[in-house]
């Protein structure tokens, strides 16, 4: 009796599991059960152009890692501003943008080829700018001035906003009567107006350099007047406007919101109309670019030279584009290698220890680009001995860059120099060069030891190079300072191996090296966050920390040069200047920068301000590190060098191909 | 009895804002705000920007008002916005991750409690026997693996490999596209009626028990636990929205199976060799004795007598696991593409985020101050001995 139970139990449990399994096998006809498997046309390679993609694809399959926060684009650029979600949040529109790969500025909404000038207009200054006519919303109809005034009146109705947008839409305001005259947080737009459909006029307090116009107000989105008009009226507080679900809202890009199911899948389905769709682009070495519209008007914005670098129709070919939430990177490289996404999107690109995995399956291509950003270290500059240029230079003679790249770091890092990255052409500096640069050690350690002599600085024991051991021996010991103050025990803070083991490695280098010339450093790995809230501190706490060691993550335009070193913009009063680094040649240049109104104009003075931070050493630029990336061969893009990889571009869902 | 539960409750309540407590200035005390980390990197939101959600958070007020603010608040039901998914109530957070991790972890749970406790139960009755030795020597090894590796190996053989099982995640996205439910719904389905099923089996055995005759009280158990199970099945295959809901349902029983197979397999040794541990001292207690010289069956001796008793601490840990089922587990929801209250805890402690670590903490803490309540009463009922002591 007791085995025939166990038997009818045993055929019970089987029975639950094949029903289960029965249930797996969904019908075709269930609903969601569609799988479009029709291709797009192919032979869109980099090199070629071809007729108008069909609005018939395939399903493009991407990996993200975190789960994106909010289908709501407005929210997406201010409370709940991640990457993830600016990932698969296909934005809205502006005015200009940036071209791919090159970054180039170019029109988007905007008719002009170049970005009107900014003229006086009484007390203030305006810029006038017209419209294109063919430019279409997602749901078809046109873009007109009054979106870009609804958008402007949104910001202002909820005070500016937050997050990104007062740097994107900055807003005029009423100067503080205390520092009326050099208050610059109250420059900004003062207001929007339609001349007509199709020409706005944009008017600021104050004269604006490039910074602003066109690199804030002219990247900044444009929201369609007819979709957020009622929830804008609807919501009195930019909170309950954020509480808004707002799937499908019209955008002016390839892809629209179709479906978000939290923890698991985000999905965009391809716009059918897309204005844009057929248009044609062929992109330049030096980042000249010609574009030839879907109805055949061609354009060219700069002066093409060198190179065709990438040359494509513009799509969607993907009738959608699939995220799907991996939440560890091993099983992402799983699903990408068992062809179950066709790229990852990921800031930071693959870890290095997945590479092996994807190199070795010929059904991957990987690609290798650089970043758009730099790992540096930062001196506490009103502090001693931090506040004298020799030590700082000593220091940072003595930190072979090159040598910690290639063999300490094993090629995991790119030695760098400048603040703008050598990816970023038209604006990087070549003649940046470091100091100590192509010195052997014990060149590096005597200039060091002349650099600190230079200033004054003794010691008790003075270092020394020994021939025969080639090393210092013996160590500098109790250095004293000019003034005949000791210089005392100073910490080094840096992010922890399990964060980031380069800057781990670093700190640990550059406390032998400091060492090495008697100066006592320790360094001190430790959390991101406790860097963060120690160099960021204001007021007197400003004083608390000697060095550390982060990193920048960069956009196209390089107004970081100057944000970063201004007086006015010292950490200790709420800005980015962490060193305290105050010169007023350097302040005279940022002044001159943000008047500047041509690129050639503002390029000249970043070369100007970059060849001072380099003599003076706020910071010590050290490296970068190359972004790893992989696809399946499945798909095809129209380029693949690109400065911060494909994802900075969001995978490229607009032209990616099926191949 | 009366007296002894409202000492407890009194306990509880008090111990309770001690932890709420202590957990709002531990977590204020960690360094780094989260505007500063949000913020503060970013060189394309400016100062006043970073001014104005310190303003928007809260963060801008002395500690001691922001956390009477807090308490305030807190227990008048309002868990308030969560920092980094401002302005989306925190509440919202947990309802939407919660669901998943109980399916996950309750299913994971019971699975490993059941195995740990039949294997230990087996070891026990053989012992000194070659498959004690293999059990012990697996289950102890698998218990002692370094899980996030091992979790992988899981994922690479059982789905990179052999494609027997789906790659991680909760669902499949290509069945799940314009699905008409969203998945919590359906995880809170599977839940409420897996949970309903269960009380009412549960319930037809103990009415079972009090039938005396062997054969008509199987029956009953047997039928009624049929009847239970096809009264579930054929609410997903006969039920309007049952059969709509199913292929969803079924898309996620499939994706547990390597999440739930994987920590069966990591935690089950422990209930085993505690089992085992408790089974070996009840079958030297004297009722072993005297049941095996009534000339009992060996397996009615094994289950109905010496197993019974030894269930006494695997029943007791059981609830304690089943309290804090709901912390989930940070490697298990990583390495499975699992977001749940794990990845909550962690991402909300490491950012900050201190509305929603709190919230988190606090559902924590009380399932576990009810668990050692329920568990304290269980002792009670299920050993007289504890109960007479009780009385005095």
């Amino acid at each position: 009796m007791r085995h025939r139970l166990a038997r009818w139990r045993w055929l019970a449990i089987l029975a639950v599991f094949a029903m289960v399994a029965a249930a797996c096998q969904t019908e075709p006809t269930e609903p969601g059960d569609t799988t479009t498997t029709t291709e797009a046309p192919t032979g869109t390679e980099p090199t070629e152009t071809t007729a108008p993609p069909t609005a018939e694809g395939f399903t493009y399959r991407l990996a993200i890692f975190s789960d994106p926060t909010t289908t709501h684009p407005w929210a997406a650029l201010d409370t709940e501003n991640d990457v993830w979600t600016n990932y698969v949040n296909p934005g809205s529109g502006s005015l200009y943008g940036y071209q791919p790969p090159t970054y180039t500025l170019v029109p988007a909404m905007a008719a002009d080829d170049e970005p009107p000038e900014v003229v006086a207009d009484g007390d203030n200054w305006s810029v006038t700018v017209t419209l294109r006519d063919d430019v279409r919303w997602s749901d078809g109809t046109p873009v007109t001035a009054n979106d870009v005034v609804f958008t402007f009146e949104t910001i202002q109705k909820y005070d500016g906003l937050g997050g990104n947008f007062p740097s994107l839409w900055p807003l005029a305001r009423e100067d503080d009567p205390a520092t009326a005259d050099v208050d610059e947080s109250s420059d900004g737009v003062l207001s929007v107006e339609a001349v007509d459909d199709m020409t706005v006029k944009i008017t600021f307090n104050f004269e604006p350099g490039l910074a602003i116009w066109p690199f804030s107000v002219g990247v900044a989105p444009v929201f369609q007047e007819a979709y957020w008009r009622p929830l804008v009226d609807a919501s009195d507080s930019a909170e309950t406007f954020y509480g808004n679900e707002t799937l499908g809202y019209p955008n002016t890009g390839a892809f629209v919101t179709a479906e978000r199911e939290p923890g698991a899948f985000w999905r965009n389905e391809a716009v059918a109309d897309y204005w844009d769709r057929g248009a044609q682009y062929t992109v330049y070495e030096n980042g000249a670019v010609e574009y030839t519209s879907a109805s055949g008007t061609s354009e060219t914005y700069g002066e093409p030279s060198g190179e065709v670098i990438a040359q494509w129709t513009e799509g969607p070919y993907a009738s959608e584009a699939l995220y799907t939430l991996y939440t560890d990177q091993n099983s992402a490289v799983l699903a990408l290698t068992d062809g179950e996404v066709d790229f990852l999107l990921n800031p930071l690109g693959l870890q290095r220890g997945l590479q092996q995995l994807v190199l070795s399956d010929p059904d991957l291509n990987v690609i290798v680009n650089e970043q758009n950003g730099f790992r540096y270290l930062a001196f506490n500059m009103r502090k001693f001995p931090m506040n004298v240029k020799e030590f700082r230079q000593a220091i940072a003679c003595r930190i072979d860059k090159e040598f910690m790249a290639d063999t300490v770091l094993g090629g995991a890092a790119i030695a760098a120099n400048s603040l703008v990255p050598p990816g970023n052409s038209f604006w990087h500096n070549p003649d940046v060069e470091a100091i100590c640069s192509g010195l052997s050690e014990q060149e590096r350690f005597e200039r060091a030891v002349e650099l600190l002599k230079q200033a004054g600085f003794t010691w008790t024991t003075e270092p020394a190079w020994d021939p025969d051991n080639l090393d210092v021996l013996p160590q500098g010991e109790g250095l004293t300072g000019p003034d005949g103050e000791e210089v005392p025990e100073l910490t080094l803070l840096a992010p922890g191996p399990g964060y980031d083991p380069l800057r781990a490695t670093y700190s640990l280098f550059i406390e032998e090296w400091a060492n090495d010339l008697g100066i006592p450093v320790r360094a001190e790995p430790t959390g991101f966050s406790v860097i963060v809230d120690e160099v960021f501190a204001t007021g007197d706490a400003a004083l608390e920390w000697d060095m550390y060691i982060l990193g920048w993550g960069l956009t196209p335009f390089p107004d970081h040069v100057f944000d970063f070193f201004t007086t006015d913009a010292d950490s200790a009063e709420g800005g980015f200047n962490t060193p305290g680094y105050s010169n007023p040649e350097f302040d005279a240049l940022a002044a001159q920068f943000k008047q500047a109104k041509t690129l050639e104009e503002a390029r000249d003075l970043i070369f100007q301000g970059e060849a001072i931070i380099a003599e003076d050493l706020p910071y010590v630029v050290l490296f970068t590190t190359p972004i790893i990336e992989a696809y399946r061969n499945t798909v095809s893009y129209p380029f693949t060098t690109t400065l911060d990889g494909l994802q900075a571009w969001s995978g490229v869902p607009s032209a990616v191909t099926s191949s | 009895m009366t007296r002894y539960v409202a000492r407890r409750l009194v306990q509880m309540a008090f111990l309770f804002l001690v932890f709420l407590t202590a957990t709002w200035f531990l977590l204020y005390a960690l360094p780094g705000d989260i505007v500063a980390q949000k913020y503060a990197t970013n060189p394309n939101i400016p100062p006043e920007a970073r001014r104005l959600a310190m303003e928007r958070l809260g963060l801008d007020k002395p500690m001691l008002v922001q956390f009477r603010d807090y308490m305030v608040n807190f227990f008048t039901l309002d868990f308030g916005y969560s920092f980094n998914q401002y302005p989306r109530p925190v509440v919202d957070i947990i309802k939407e991750r919660l669901p998943r991790t109980i399916v996950l972890f309750l299913t994971a749970v019971i699975t490993y409690y059941w195995a740990g406790f039949a294997a230990g139960k087996y070891l026990a009755w053989r012992r000194g026997k070659r498959g004690e030795m293999a059990i012990t020597v697996g289950g102890v090894a698998l218990y002692t693996v370094f899980y996030p590796w091992f979790a992988l190996i899981m994922l690479w053989l059982f789905a990179s490999q052999l494609k027997l099982l789906p790659l991680g995640k909760f669902l499949d996205p290509d069945k799940w596209r314009n699905a008409p439910y969203p998945a919590n719904d359906v995880f809170l389905r599977m839940f409420w009626l897996t949970l309903i099923t269960s009380v009412v089996v549960f319930g037809i055995h103990l009415l079972a028990r009090r039938i005396k005759d062997r054969t008509p009280r199987r029956l009953v158990a047997w039928a009624g636990t049929v009847a239970a199970v096809v009264a579930f099945l054929g609410y997903w295959w006969v039920g309007r929205e049952g059969a709509v809901m199913r292929p969803y349902a079924a898309d996620i029983a499939y994706h547990l199976i390597l999440p739930v197979l994987t920590l069966t397999l990591v935690n089950f040794a422990g209930i085993m060799l505690l089992t085992r541990t408790s089974m070996l001292e009840t079958m030297r207690e004297d009722f072993i004795l005297t049941a095996r010289a009534k000339g009992l069956p060996e397996h009615m001796v094994r289950d109905r007598h010496a197993a019974r008793t030894a269930l006494l601490p695997v029943t007791t840990s059981l609830v304690l696991a089943v309290a804090t089922v709901i912390d989930g587990g940070i490697i298990t929801e990583t390495v499975f593409s699992w977001p749940g209250m794990g990845e909550v805890l962690v991402s909300s402690v490491t950012l900050g985020d201190i509305p929603l670590a709190i919230a988190s903490f606090s559902f924590i803490g009380v399932m576990a101050l009810v668990g050692h309540f329920l568990v304290d009463l269980l002792y009670g009922i299920l050993d007289p001995r504890i109960r007479v002591t009780a009385h005095g």
